[in-house]
């Protein structure tokens, strides 16, 4: 495993028109983490993962893949990157064993073994035309395709936004089966925030085109507390820590803090979060700020 | 072989679950020693997670001594760690009865009952300056 | 890449060859007997021979018998942009439908992708297109022997110009395709532009490319043979040739300039009208110049179409996706 990291942004920003997608992304994705990319839809992380690929390309700032620049050496990063697009598209009017071909032709790097055998696991006829195939059984294909050329880095865009729970689960098994075998680095965007924490060791949640937080999970796990105590005293608590999120009821109130201490209040309790609520938190944050300004 | 489970909003990290099984399975007497734990790739196939949890509860456990990894061939459990007596496991599964059948005759539920218990038995969570 | 490419418009391709198929099916055979009728009917003695006579009534009898083949061979000129349209297909559906996230991130590069598609399309319209004047030059052999080619059924069906409007639509289609990213679209309005360029080749441009040959001569005299040439306009005039408003009318059978074409206007002076200082002018575009003109026009309208492709080609190798 190398020391440089497989994805790194340096004040990376991309407008369309008037918009703003992406602005001031600082981040360093370090080799073999999972990493999971979250956030509403529009926030960006299309964006963020097509510019890894060199779809597009930056308005300001620099991104390097690899080390490569993705736009200006397309042959240096594409081998070695396996993209799934959002909705996998695939031709489909080609057969497996056609859509095999294609990754075979158009990647030196290909490994035939490798595809067969995901296939074969996927119990999949070659001869059954891709458009003929559930969502499910599309998205493997997808990942097959960006798997057997033998990648090092997996970038995936919403890959089981469309999906039942069954198909989702399959599909981030193949995944992490990949992980498990090749030491493979994986980011991986998505709106759904369950399975996040048995899925991924980091995380980089994305609202508004920013990054709100970025870090392993234990960190952010190990970082951020509920405290509930009594209404009366809610404003001094919040004062001496970094509120995400606060909600009240008639006498308590519940606040979602960045800290790891303790409360010097003996009315004050202290609890652990899980990672889906302080997504939530810090998501409600940016949509509570947007609805602020457009207040005033 | 054990199998693992996962609870998800227990608020205990995924890689420290799997290392109470294994300690608890060994305990109990379900592992013996020279057994094999399930691979990573059984246990990912498994709870669809992270490899890299289970990697790091399998060396939690090498760490403890609990098991011994062989390169190659997997993760066993190590030998010199004796599980409970049976004995053992019987006069505290009996005393334990019988402080519950106590506790229910003072009127607790069995909600409060396993809130006591739980609290009592986990590093507490609750920070609190009495 | 280039297999990728060919399977993708292997579907396209089926098509195109079936429609070549159907149109040689009927072709042939009609041609075959139009040839042997031609020969055993000695009318290659009647092509040379521009006096009315004997002629007259068996080329009337040739022509009409084969008239048909005129017909399909008008309509056929359309299948050079329907191929064209065919082969933008799937390189405008790859950019409507997403699949190019598919195949821009493989391990090739854009503008491989880019020239290898286009490549392919414009090798599969122009191998329709020749196929397509190629059939038309054998069947309409003994039909040109007798009225020329420089009508606007012959021209446009034989030569190089069906080369060059596959290319036109081509490069329509393909360049609205790249900007618009929509199949439907861009394929319609390519089609449409087509048959607009096309009335306007045959009704205006064409007569135009190269300076029409102006002759004067007495009206009492025969006149240049004119059967086979594409006649823009014939008038009465003077000396100079500067047209003279006077009798003029339709022709009889008996008339200057022949009576095999059936498809040029033809104009005759009255017969009370000729008299010693009457002179006719025609402006026309003799059938000598046949490759020049189609050259001309090749030259523009596949320059037109080509000049597109590379646009297209740019346009979506740039691309912000």
């Amino acid at each position: 495993m190398s020391d440089s990291p497989a994805l790194e942004t340096a004040a990376l920003g991309k407008r369309y028109a008037s918009n703003w997608a992406l602005h001031d992304c600082e981040l360093s994705i370090p080799t073999g983490s999972v990493t999971a990319l979250v956030g509403p839809n529009g926030a960006g992380k299309t964006t963020l993962l097509q510019l890894a690929v060199g779809l597009i390309e930056p308005t300001t700032g620099t991104i390097a893949v690899l080390g490569h620049d993705p736009r200006s050496e397309p042959l240096a990063v594409l081998p070695r990157v396996g993209f799934v697009a959002q909705d996998h598209p695939l031709p489909r009017r080609f057969t497996i064993a056609e859509t095999l071909r294609l990754g075979r032709e158009l990647n030196p790097s290909w490994d035939d073994a490798v595809a067969e055998r995901r296939i074969d696991e996927l119990g999949l006829s070659r001869r059954q035309r891709v458009g003929t195939l559930s969502g499910g059984q599309q998205a493997q294909v997808a990942l097959t395709l960006a798997l057997a050329k033998q990648p090092q880095l997996l970038l995936l865009d919403e890959p089981v936004a469309s999906l039942d729970p069954l198909a989702r689960r399959e599909f981030l098994t193949g995944v992490l089966q990949a992980v498990t075998e090749t030491g493979i680095t994986v980011v991986l965007s998505s709106h759904i925030v369950t399975d996040l924490e048995r899925v991924c060791d980091r995380l980089i949640i994305l609202a508004d085109g920013r990054t709100q937080l970025v870090g392993p999970i234990e960190d952010i796990l190990a970082g951020h507390r509920l405290l509930t105590g009594p209404r009366t005293t809610a404003a001094g608590v919040a004062r001496v820590h970094e509120v995400i999120r606060e909600s009240h009821t008639e006498r308590q109130t519940t606040l979602l803090v960045r800290a790891n201490g303790h409360v010097y209040d003996a009315d004050w309790e202290l609890h652990e979060v899980d990672l889906e609520e302080i997504v939530l938190a810090y998501l409600g944050q940016t949509s509570d700020t947007m609805r602020a300004a457009v207040a005033r | 072989m054990i199998a693992f489970h996962l609870e998800t909003r227990s608020g205990v990290p995924t890689y420290l679950q799997i290392v109470q099984q294994v300690r608890q399975a060994v305990r109990l007497g379900i592992l013996h020693p020279g057994d094999q734990l399930p691979t990573v790739k059984e246990v990912v196939e498994q709870l669809t997670i992270n490899p890299n949890t289970v990697l790091r509860a399998y060396r939690e456990l090498d760490l403890e001594g609990l098991v011994e990894g062989r390169r190659g061939v997997g993760t066993f459990v190590a030998s010199g760690q004796p599980p409970l007596p049976p004995d053992d496991v019987k006069t505290l599964r009996s005393s334990l009865r019988r402080w519950v059948d106590r506790a229910r005759a003072a009127g607790l539920d069995d909600e409060n009952l396993a809130a006591l218990f739980a609290d009592t038995v986990r590093p507490s969570s609750i920070s609190r300056v009495a | 890449m280039i297999w990728v490419g060919w399977r993708q418009q292997r579907t396209e391709t089926l098509i195109a060859v079936a429609m070549l198929a159907l149109l040689a099916a009927v072709a042939i055979p009609v041609g075959v007997h139009m040839a042997s009728a031609y020969t055993h009917e000695g009318l290659g003695a009647c092509a040379d021979n521009v006096q009315p006579g004997p002629c007259n009534v068996s080329v009337a009898s040739f022509l009409s018998r084969f008239s048909g083949m005129n017909v399909l061979f008008t309509w056929s000129t359309i299948l050079p942009a329907v191929a064209a349209l065919l082969f933008a297909a799937p390189f405008v559906l790859d950019l409507d439908n997403g699949t190019y996230r598919l195949f821009w991130t493989q391990s090739i590069t854009r503008r491989r992708w880019v020239v290898t598609k286009l490549g392919l399309s414009v090798a599969g319209s122009v191998a329709v297109a020749g196929c397509l004047l190629a059939l038309a030059m054998w069947s309409l052999e003994p039909l040109d022997h007798l009225n020329g080619r420089m009508s606007n059924n012959s021209f446009d069906a034989e030569g190089i110009v069906p080369i060059a409007y596959a290319l036109f639509v081509l490069g329509v289609a393909v360049a609205l395709g790249a900007l618009w990213r929509r199949t439907v679209p861009a394929l319609l309005v390519a089609f449409v532009v087509y048959v607009v360029g096309r009335a306007f080749a045959d009704s205006w441009l064409r007569q135009r490319l190269l300076t029409p040959v102006k002759t004067t001569w007495p009206a009492s005299r025969a006149g240049p043979n004119l059967n086979q040439a594409l006649v823009i306009n014939q008038f009465t005039s003077d000396r100079q040739g500067h047209e003279i408003a006077s009798a003029v009318g339709p022709c009889t059978t008996s008339s200057s300039g022949g009576s095999f074409l059936r498809h040029t206007r033809q104009v005759c002076v009255q017969p009370h009208a000729r008299g010693a200082h009457t002179y006719m002018t025609a402006l026309y575009q003799p059938a000598s110049r046949f490759w020049e003109l189609q050259s001309v026009e090749f030259a523009i309208v596949a320059g037109i179409g080509a000049l597109l492709i590379l646009l297209a080609g740019w346009w979506t190798q740039r691309r912000i996706a």
